[in-house]
């Protein structure tokens, strides 16, 4: 009878032995937001992690791993490496998405792409509406994809980082009535975002921002991920990379309404 | 890398950081950064210092026309006048003739002008249409800085990248400021340039009384001609450009300045009397990064050319001179010219390496200033005591040549042992040819146990070498100074307590401080009227309080409130007193309210109260600015002391003009930036 029993016990957990994966977990221990996103995956219990603090001492000397999970761009680059399947969330360099092939890596990116935001637009803008996507040349890539089958008359500006503040006034002195903000680290330096929100309010042009930041520094509209919900959707994504699932995060529009009242747009009241 | 393009590259950083902010908890990210408290871009209310900065904004919003303008905003500092109509700007209460207990600095490099020791000359009515932002130490500074950095250090941004633009100003008593602004990517260069012009005819304001305790109007010789009213005229132009390649910046920086004085020494205006100076600066700098290291090369070299022309007692006065007592008269009046011309070369490096917790910053300073070419001339016959209608050279000079060479080592180690704590040490060792070695220490630790809530405990000490006109300067009858070669620098100590609550829409600000003040340099009366420059052997405090606070609200975050207040007390021994010039108010109080209608009409208050003194009134002005903002152009329009309060500044010599430095009433104006 014991020897039946621990049979069974052995027949039990053998798969679940059998399943738990190996995961190098790669990531910079000063974000808060990536402690907290470790200790999720550590209490999920599903995994053997192995870990890696860019910013302390990390040294991966063996490949005993079967996927990496990697948080922020330093990350997913020195991931890369280890030529293993790597899924890598909040990555806000697009040219990294180039560098691995589709099959083995999985970009979780830190903004939602151009047209996801379009899409989103095209949910509260009415047709016709003339929209520049403001980007340089290192934000390009954000418009991977073809900008057609949109309601809207869509251009886009790129502006060099030298000039910005001239090619700014320009840009604002044109016929658009929506900018729309490639997530470009040119547009977090404090100098040019103050400039854009204050030629965006004496132009009454409205700016669509990228970052929930932006939204409380002035600007009125900001379309990006709730990042309240990635944190309790990433565990989730990281199982089901294993069975080679995609899921999508969640896409808001936040809007300062008493801000967005002094611009000269007609938003669907959905 | 020059240090402006440290702070330049310093918002990238912070920018970096915003990305991971967007699941961080990086709320003050956006609160204004300084580079002047450690070489490094920080927080303000994080940096080992008591820092203020003034932003381009805010300096549009409030209608400043100068810099002067501006620097009122910040806590306890003041701004009273010389005999010739200069602007002195003073912090902490601590209030000399030249400025020279602050330093200036133009995008990090130190300016101050060795003549003298001060940088007002040229710099503290510098155009706002070419500064981006003021950075202000309200204590010392001299461990990064070395001399000068005594009460406080001004450190000036000037703009590099900006929109191709024209403004043009007309104000009261023709004043007429044109000004250019241009920069643009050529291949690997980037270029830039910012040039303006000003004129101003000058308010004419009575003269009440004078040196001689004449009343110009009834004077007693009736061919005297009526000089009885000021003669502030002034021509000025600043032109700044630059160019960068890389790491490698190239920047110069010319003004030439020159304008008619308030008074002249008879207390008796001429029209012909004539201040003139100029200054070309240039500057270079290189940076390397290697890992974690990283070296700055600066040279700096500096031109200075005095040229004071001063026209005084009108033709036909009797004077007596009580130290011969003898009577004099001036059939053709009294004029001078002194010229001189000053070369200063300089260089610095500085290395830092930064790790986990410690960036240590250690560097090298090799400076020299040459006093060349003085000449005096004069319209009195220098062996016959004739007066005449022509100047002629005298031979016994108004100052010498003079030399001074230093080199100074300096060190400073920022540890972050966690996020919360942060301490800095640093000294600083400066060897002069002319009066000896000093050395400086600092130390700062800053607390942030709060979220909102940040504790500084801050120690300093700074030095002040002396100048060449106090150390060179020779006497004469009509101007009975002395220099003295002997004097040795002057040196403080400081102890803050700074408490700061801080959120993205208010912040406040409270610190308290002890300065310290030995070897204090003030001018000793002898039986003759001779003053002579000496070090005073005892010590001298400054007590106070400084509250500073911005409330931001509304769409846009473009209407703020911002309130200053500062208190101050200073002990002074009593023939440092009667020597020198200290009389500060016990009260200062600044409030700037900005307010944005309809997105394109912003609204601006500004009211300054200046508090009793000695001798001078306390006063309270206040102007009212609207300003039209489109993508194309900014048009403002002001009312400068709305109320038409007639107020007094605190000049160098009370005893020589109890009324003070009366300023005009009510002025107006108005100006037009267009964007190309």
């Amino acid at each position: 009878m014991k020897v039946f029993f621990f049979i069974l016990i052995a027949i039990i957990f053998a798969p679940l032995e059998a399943s738990c994966a190996h995961i190098l977990l790669v990531y910079r221990n000063d974000i808060k937001a990536y402690q907290r996103l470790v200790n999720q995956v550590k209490m999920m219990g599903k995994f053997d992690l192995l870990e890696c603090q860019l910013n302390n001492s990390c040294s991966i000397k063996n490949n005993s791993f079967d996927f990496i999970v990697a948080f922020g761009d330093s990350a997913a680059k020195y991931s890369h490496q280890f030529k293993k399947p790597l899924i890598a969330f909040f990555i806000s360099d697009y040219s990294l998405a180039y560098k691995c092939s589709s099959q083995r890596c999985l970009y979780y990116f830190l903004f939602p792409n151009a047209k996801q935001v379009l899409t989103k637009l095209s949910e509260i803008l009415p047709t016709k509406t003339r929209i520049a996507i403001l980007c340089s040349a290192n934000s390009l890539s954000w418009i991977s994809q073809p900008l057609k089958g949109f309601p809207f008359e869509i251009t886009v500006e790129t502006i060099s980082s030298s000039e910005i503040l001239s090619n700014l006034r320009k840009i604002f002195r044109k016929n658009y009535q929506i900018i729309v903000l490639a997530p470009d680290l040119l547009f977090l330096q404090k100098k040019v975002l103050r400039e854009i929100i204050k030629l965006s309010y004496t132009s009454k042009k409205l700016v669509v921002g990228f970052s929930s930041q932006m939204l409380e520094l002035g600007l009125p509209l900001v379309i990006t991920y709730d990042y309240e919900q990635i944190y309790s959707l990433i565990p989730k994504a990281i199982e089901n990379f294993e069975k080679q699932k995609y899921i999508s995060f969640p896409i808001s529009i936040f809007i300062n309404k008493k801000v967005i009242k002094g611009f000269p747009i007609n938003f669907d009241e959905q | 890398m020059s240090r402006f393009l440290a702070c330049f590259l310093s918002f990238l950083v912070l920018a970096s950081q915003a990305l991971p902010a967007e699941i961080d908890d990086q709320e003050l990210l956006f609160l204004e950064v300084a580079n002047i408290a450690t070489g490094y871009p920080q927080v303000k209310f994080e940096a080992p210092s008591t820092v203020t900065v003034i932003t381009e904004e805010e300096m549009t919003n409030m209608g400043a026309r100068t810099l002067l303008d501006a620097l009122r905003l910040v806590p306890g500092l003041e701004v009273g006048l010389d005999l010739s109509g200069m602007p002195i700007v003073s912090m902490r209460g601590l209030y000399t003739a030249g400025s020279e207990k602050i330093l200036f600095m133009i995008n990090g490099r130190p300016v101050n002008i060795v003549l003298t020791g001060g940088g007002t000359p040229f710099f503290a009515d510098l155009s706002v249409n070419k500064i981006e932002r003021v950075e202000i130490i309200r204590g010392p500074g001299s461990v990064l800085y070395g001399s000068n950095a005594f009460s406080g250090v001004i450190n000036i941004i000037l703009k590099k990248e900006v929109p191709t633009a024209f403004s043009y100003r007309r104000g009261s008593y023709d004043t007429d400021e044109l000004s250019f602004q241009w920069s643009h990517q050529i291949g690997p260069a980037f270029s830039w340039a910012n040039l303006s012009y000003r004129e101003d005819s000058g308010a004419k304001m009575t003269v009440k009384k004078d040196f001689l305790e004449v009343e110009p109007l009834a004077s007693q010789n009736p061919n005297f001609p009526h000089y009885h009213k000021s003669n502030e005229w002034v021509r000025r132009g600043e032109y700044y450009i630059g160019s960068q390649f890389g790491s490698l910046l190239l920047e110069s920086f010319y003004i030439h300045h020159a304008d008619g004085g308030f008074f002249n020494l008879s207390g008796i205006p001429s029209k012909k009397t004539r201040y003139a100076r100029e200054d070309f600066y240039f500057h270079t700098s290189w940076s390397k990064k290697i890992g974690p290291f990283e070296s700055e090369w600066h040279l700096d070299s500096n031109y200075y050319h005095h040229h004071h022309f001063v026209d005084y007692f009108p033709p036909g006065i009797t004077v007596y001179d009580p130290a011969t007592s003898r009577t004099y008269t001036f059939n053709y009046g009294v004029r001078w010219l002194r010229e001189a011309e000053i070369l200063s070369l300089g260089g610095e490096t500085r290395f830092s390496y930064r790790n986990k917790k410690h960036r240590l910053t250690w560097g090298l300073v090799i400076h020299n200033d040459n006093l060349h070419n003085p000449s005096l001339k004069e319209n009195i016959d220098p062996v016959t005591e004739e007066n005449l209608p022509y100047l002629v050279k005298i031979p016994k000079n108004w100052i010498r040549s003079a030399d001074r060479f230093y080199y100074s080592f300096y060190g400073q180690d920022e540890w972050k042992p966690f996020s919360w704590i942060s301490l800095t040490l640093g000294a600083r060792w400066d060897n002069y040819d002319d009066f000896g070695d000093k050395t400086s220490f600092r130390a700062g630790l800053v607390l942030s146990p709060w979220k909102h809530w940040r504790f500084k405990f801050l120690y300093g000490e700074a030095f002040r070498a002396p100048s060449f006109m106090e150390l060179y300067f020779k006497k004469c009858p009509l101007t009975p100074r002395q220099g003295n070669p002997k004097l040795d620098a002057e040196e403080m100590e400081s102890y803050e307590l700074n408490i700061s609550y801080i959120t993205r829409y208010f912040q406040i600000g409270i610190t308290f401080y002890r300065q310290n003040y030995y070897n204090l340099i003030y001018m000793l009366p002898d039986p003759y009227y001779t003053l002579t420059f000496e070090n005073s052997s005892s010590m001298a405090t400054t007590d106070g309080i400084e509250i500073e606070s911005k409330l931001v609200w509304g769409p846009g975050n473009f209407n703020y409130l911002l309130f200053s207040y500062s208190y101050q007390d200073t002990d002074m021994p009593q023939k440092v007193l009667e020597g020198s010039f200290i009389n500060p108010p016990y009260h200062l109080i600044t409030l700037d309210l900005n307010y944005r209608f309809f997105s394109k009409i912003g609204l601006n208050y500004y009211l300054r109260y200046v508090g009793k003194r000695d001798n001078i009134d306390d006063y309270l002005i206040s102007n009212l600015i609207w300003n039209f903002y489109s993508p194309c152009c900014v048009f403002s329009f002001g009312i400068y002391n709305i109320f038409d309060k007639k107020y007094d500044l605190p000049s160098i010599d009370e005893q020589r003009y109890p009324e003070g430095f009366v300023r005009p009433g009510r002025t107006l104006e108005a100006k037009l930036t267009w964007y190309f």
